[in-house]
């Protein structure tokens, strides 16, 4: 966090004591603090048997009242307030007067699970589009981390190659952005903060296919024709993925039909029945948008 | 002469008109009251522009953001929840909360919410500086300076200006505050 310079000349300008009737009220309190700690607070104020206190921190306050003896006392604060890492005020009242002093609390080290969000989870394999690693790490009590906190990523593509990069949190945040390249396939990620790590993910799949040819086959002492795809594979040669979905259409002498099917093994297959009727038919295939090739089979003659 | 039987027969056909449409529209409307009240998830509130007081809450600047963000609905929904979290100090009810918060933020928030009126306040002229937003637009980070903070306690009130720096996430196409961390404060 970045306001610590900022904080710090708050706290030249706000440590001031105010001037009661029959005398000073003044404040002490800690520069700073880790979170979680507690914070002892001295109030001075002459001629007077209480004080009241408020500490505000970032998304609660506390309010008490200090017994004051002789004008003196002091309270030891171990309020929830201060698991909050940030800008703390503590301001005092007594005697119709009013002073406020300000102490920095400081976050923790990363606890686990660092929040690791990858985004998107799967990119085609065009080789232009980032995939976005981000961490939220925290301390033990939901703090972020300080900013400037060393944060390390690294990843194992689809070739097993593993590379790395190193950042800091700025702005509450970690990220780091990886350049996907054109090979389809898993890559695992680990973002570590000291000794703490976060595992992490993102697929690479296959992008649009590229043309691709058919061709038909009548198995011997069979009428059907089997029409099967050439290896399906997209422009960078990833093989589709099995479940792709894939549809036949069939022109013949009865109209137009059209086949749901799906890639297996990289390849489409479709069984034609023999017809009843004369004629060629023709076969295409369509995957992603992406037509094949039209093979036709003509009907042998008698 | 057969007139009158057929205006009869008319006025009594009218009658029984109005009557089953009185019934079917009753039944619609307690049918929609019956299922207002058995509803389980909140209702959807679409925020808008016109309810962005600039006083409360607005942006130092336009931020550069993607599309989906819409910075409009993130500075209403910023504004959303400190009022929310006023109003829990002020009511100790805290069931709405969850509406405005998640995470580590909820926790501490929900935690404050003593019930005892010890502490309220109020808090006017948040102005919003872009840090950080993710290309996807689920997240983004904030620096809210300047913000006046009244707070009512002991029979009197404390003004402070106060800053802090906010990371929102979307939840569930709501923003919420996941984190807020307070920077700076001073006297006011």
């Amino acid at each position: 966090m970045r306001f610590v310079a900022a904080l710090m000349a708050l706290v030249v300008a706000t440590a001031t004591t105010g001037t009661a009737g029959s005398g000073q009220l003044e404040l002490e309190v800690p520069a700073q603090l880790r979170a979680g700690e507690p914070m002892t607070v001295t109030v001075a104020a002459p001629g007077h048997d209480t004080a009241t206190l408020m500490v505000v921190g970032g998304l609660r306050s506390h309010v008490a009242t200090l017994e004051l003896a002789g004008g003196n006392g002091s309270l030891t604060v171990a309020d929830p307030t201060l698991l909050r890492a940030g800008a703390v005020t503590v301001v005092a009242r007594s005697g119709g007067l009013e002073v406020m002093r300000h102490v920095e609390v400081l976050a923790g080290d990363a606890t686990a699970p660092l929040y690791p969000a990858v985004s998107p989870a799967r990119v085609d394999a065009d080789g232009v589009t980032d995939v976005t690693v981000l961490a939220l790490p925290e301390d033990s009590n939901g703090n972020p981390v300080a900013d400037g906190t060393g944060v390390r990523v690294s990843w194992t593509g689809p070739a097993g190659t593993t590379e790395s990069a190193s950042t800091a949190t700025a702005d509450l945040v970690a990220h780091v952005v990886i350049e996907t390249g054109r090979l389809a396939g898993p890559t695992e990620i680990a973002v570590v903060v000291s000794d703490v790590a976060a595992p992490g993910a993102f697929d690479v799949v296959p992008g649009l296919p590229v043309p691709m040819a058919l061709t038909a086959v009548r198995p011997a002492g069979g009428d059907d024709v089997i029409v099967e795809s050439e290896r399906l594979v997209d422009a960078a040669g990833n093989e589709l993925l099995d479940g792709a979905a894939v549809a036949f259409v069939i022109d013949d002498a009865r109209g137009r039909q059209l086949v749901q099917s799906q890639v297996i093994g990289g390849r489409a297959r479709l069984r034609v029945p023999a017809p009843d009727e004369g004629g060629p038919i023709t076969v295409t295939m369509i995957v992603a948008g992406v037509a094949s090739l039209p093979v036709t089979l003509l009907e042998e003659g008698p | 002469m057969r007139a009158k039987p057929v205006a009869i027969g008319v006025a009594a056909a009218g009658v029984v008109l109005a009557l089953v449409l009185l019934l079917v529209g009753t039944w619609r409307v307690a049918g929609l009251i019956l299922a207002i009240q058995t509803a389980t998830e909140p209702p959807l509130i679409t925020l808008d522009r016109a309810s962005i007081d600039p006083s409360v809450v607005a942006w130092a600047e336009t931020p550069d953001v993607p599309d989906t963000v819409a910075a409009d609905r993130v500075a209403t929904a910023y504004a959303a929840a400190w009022e929310a979290w006023s109003d829990a100090l002020a009511s100790g009810i805290a069931d709405d909360l969850d509406r405005s918060f998640s995470g580590p933020a909820l926790q501490s928030v929900m935690a404050g919410i003593s019930g005892d009126g010890t502490l309220g306040q109020d808090a006017t002229g948040h102005q919003l500086t872009l840090d950080f937003v993710h290309p996807d637009g689920w997240l983004i980070v904030f620096t809210d300076r300047g913000t006046v903070i009244e707070r009512t306690w002991d029979g009197a009130t404390t003004t402070l200006r106060e800053d802090y720096q906010v990371l929102m996430v979307q939840d569930e196409g709501r923003w919420v505050i996941r984190q807020i961390v307070r920077i700076a404060a001073e006297g006011a």
